[in-house]
C-alpha cells in the first residue's frame, strides 16, 4: 500500500525539510500534499464549517502538523481529526509538556522536534509510525497526574485550565492505569530509558513499549470521549 | 487572595515645544539668570578694589553656588508632589494588606512579563534560527546554529517555568544526554544522589543545564569518548558534579578556554563554585564542579517558589 502524506507547516523552508524527511523515511510514498495554514489543510481534508474530517476516496495515511500557525493552533485541527484514520504527528519547536500534553490528549500519535538532525527525525518518524510513541519525563509526570486525579475532564488542556477542583472531588471516568503501566510511567518520569526500565522491571523492552502504547490509547480514548461530549454540547452531531 | 486593582502609574509627558514646555523653559531660564545675577553682584561686592578681577576660584564657587541654588529653587516651580512619574515605593498604601497586595501584583507582573519575553524569544528568534539552520551551508555551521537554538530554548524554558525540582531537572538532563550520546555511539553512566529534592532557582537550573551540555559536547566532539560517566550529588548544602570520559583528551592545563570552556567557567562562577579538569588513568578527563553552598547560594528573592 502506498502512503499519502499531508504536511501542515507555515515556514516554507521547514516544510521543504519535512518533505525530505518523509521521503527518506518511506519508500512507498504516493504523494505529499503541503499546506501553509489551517484553512488550506482543512480544504485538503474536506472539513467544512467546524465539522469533523471525513476520509474521502483517497485519504491521507500520515499527517504532520505544526502547533503554531498563522490562522490558529494545530490543536484545533487535531480535534477535528479525532475520527480520521491517519497517523497524526505534531512537528514543533516546543519541547515542554505544556504544549505537547494537550496535543497527545487530542489524539496525536507522537511528536517530532524540528531542530533535531535529519537522520534523527527520520528514525523517530519511523518509530512512531511503527507504534513506538516517545515520552519525555515531563510528559510522563503529567500523564501520571492526569490518570491519578482525572485532570482534563473539566477542561480542554490548553484551551481551558486543566485540573480544576481538588483531586478528591474528581471521579475519573476514563480507563485507569494498570499497576505495571503506572510503574512504567513512574520510571519514565525519572528519566529512565526503555531499556533501563525493562531491566529494572525484569521484562523485555518491547513489553515496556506495549505498556506505553496502551497508556497512549487510554489517553486518546478519554480524549475522544470528551470530544464526543463537547461536540454534542455544541450541537455539532 | 482577591486582588483589588492597583492605582495606575500615571506617566505625564510634556510635549516638546508645546506652550506648557515653553512656559516652563522660560521660567527656569529666568530663575537661572536670577541666580547668576546674584552671584555676579556678590563677586563685585566682595572684591578688594574696583579694578582688581576676582580670583578664578571665587568665580567658580559663585557659579557653582548659582547652579546649586537654581537646582534647589526649581523644586518650588515643579514640586516633588506632582512629578511626571511617581516611584512605585511612593504610592501610598492603606495598610499592610495593601502592601502585600502590591508585592503580589508586582511579582505577578514580573512573571507575566518573563513569560511574554520567553514566548517572543522562542517564537520569533527560534523560528529564524530554525530557518537558518535548515539553510546552513556546512554541517559545522548547522551544528553551531542547532546549539544556539538549544541554548535559546534553555533560556526561554528557564524564564517561563515557575520552578524546577532537582529530581525533575535531573530526569530531563539524563534523557537529553542519553539521546545525544546514543546518536554518537557513546554509553552514558548516570549516578545521582541527593539528600533532599530541592527547588532550583532559574540561575541554578540554567547554569547546570548548560554546563552538562557543554561538557558532553566536548566529550563527543573533541575527545571522541565511548563512555561518559556523570555523577551528581547534593550532600547537605554541597553540590558536586563530576563528568568523566574515556576519550583522547590530555593535559587540560594546556587547553585554550574558548567559548565552550569559558562558558562552563562563567556558569560555575554564577553558582559561586569551583571547577577543575584533570587527567584520568589510563585515559580520559574528569571535570569536577563543586558548589559549597548550593541551597543558600542564590538570594531568596531569586529562588523559585
Amino acid at each position: 500500500m502506498t502512503v499519502k502524506v499531508l504536511i501542515l507547516e507555515d515556514n516554507p523552508v521547514a516544510r521543504g525539510f519535512l518533505c525530505r524527511v518523509v521521503s527518506e523515511s518511506f519508500s512507498d510514498i504516493s504523494g505529499i500534499v503541503e499546506a501553509g495554514d489551517l484553512a488550506a489543510a482543512r480544504r485538503e481534508l474536506g472539513i467544512v464549517a467546524g465539522g469533523q474530517a471525513v476520509p474521502g476516496p483517497a485519504p491521507f495515511h500520515l499527517i504532520l502538523l505544526d502547533l503554531e500557525l498563522p490562522d490558529g493552533s494545530g490543536l484545533e485541527l487535531l480535534r477535528q481529526l479525532s475520527g480520521y484514520p491517519a497517523t497524526r504527528i505534531v512537528t514543533t519547536l516546543y519541547s515542554d509538556d505544556e504544549h505537547l500534553f494537550p496535543a497527545l490528549q487530542y489524539g496525536a500519535d507522537g511528536y517530532l522536534l524540528k531542530e533535531d538532525r535529519f537522520e534523527v527525525l527520520v528514525e523517530e518518524l519511523q518509530k512512531i509510525v511503527r507504534g513506538q510513541p516517545p515520552l519525555s519525563p515531563a510528559i510522563a509526570r503529567r500523564l501520571l497526574h492526569h490518570f491519578r486525579t482525572g485532570e482534563g475532564h473539566s477542561g480542554w488542556g490548553a484551551l481551558s485550565p486543566a485540573g480544576s477542583g481538588s483531586p478528591a472531588q474528581v471521579e475519573p471516568d476514563h480507563e485507569q492505569l494498570t499497576p505495571r503501566e503506572s510503574e512504567v510511567l513512574t520510571y519514565l518520569s525519572k528519566g529512565f530509558t526503555i531499556k533501563e526500565i525493562a531491566s529494572l522491571m525484569g521484562i523485555k523492552w518491547f513489553t515496556v513499549n506495549d505498556h506505553i502504547k496502551s497508556i497512549y490509547k487510554k489517553l486518546n480514548v478519554s480524549s475522544r470521549a470528551e470530544a464526543a461530549v463537547l461536540a454534542s454540547k455544541q450541537g455539532l452531531v | 487572595m482577591s486582588a483589588r486593582p492597583l492605582p495606575p502609574l500615571v506617566v505625564r509627558r510634556v510635549r516638546w515645544r508645546s506652550p506648557v514646555w515653553l512656559a516652563r523653559f522660560l521660567a527656569e531660564a529666568l530663575l537661572l539668570a536670577g541666580w547668576v545675577l546674584l552671584g555676579v553682584i556678590l563677586l563685585r561686592l566682595g572684591r578688594a578694589s574696583a579694578s582688581a578681577a576676582p580670583p578664578v576660584w571665587a568665580q567658580a564657587l559663585v557659579m557653582f553656588g548659582a547652579l546649586a541654588g537654581h537646582m534647589v529653587s526649581r523644586r518650588w516651580l515643579w514640586p516633588v508632589a506632582s512629578p511626571s512619574v511617581r516611584p512605585l515605593a511612593e504610592i501610598p498604601t492603606d495598610s499592610s494588606s495593601d502592601s502585600l497586595r502590591l508585592d503580589a501584583a508586582v511579582e505577578q507582573g514580573r512573571g507575566e512579563e518573563r513569560l511574554r519575553i520567553a514566548q517572543d524569544l522562542h517564537d520569533d528568534i527560534g523560528a529564524r534560527l530554525l530557518t537558518l539552520m535548515y539553510q546552513a551551508p556546512t554541517p559545522d555551521m548547522e551544528e553551531y546554529i542547532r546549539h544556539t537554538l538549544q541554548d535559546l530554548k534553555t533560556l526561554t524554558r528557564g524564564l517561563a517555568a515557575p520552578s524546577h525540582r532537582l529530581s525533575a531537572a535531573a530526569a530531563e538532563w539524563k534523557r537529553d544526554l542519553n539521546h545525544r550520546l546514543e546518536l554518537a555511539g557513546c554509553e552514558l553512566v548516570w549516578e545521582m544522589q541527593a539528600d533532599e529534592d530541592v527547588d532550583l532557582s532559574m540561575v541554578q537550573w540554567s547554569a547546570l543545564t548548560r554546563i552538562l551540555r557543554e561538557l558532553v559536547s566536548n566529550a563527543i566532539s573533541h575527545a571522541h569518548a565511548r563512555q561518559l560517566r556523570v555523577n551528581l550529588t547534593l550532600a547537605g548544602n554541597l553540590l558536586t558534579l563530576r563528568v568523566s570520559d574515556n576519550g583522547f583528551g590530555r593535559a587540560p592545563e594546556l587547553w585554550s578556554h574558548g567559548l565552550g570552556l569559558g562558558g562552563v567557567r562563567k556558569r560555575v562562577k554564577q553558582l559561586e563554585g569551583q571547577v577543575n579538569w584533570r587527567e584520568l588513568s589510563p585515559q580520559g578527563i574528569c571535570c569536577e564542579v563543586v558548589v559549597p553552598s548550593f541551597i543558600g547560594a542564590v538570594p531568596a528573592a531569586q529562588r523559585s517558589h
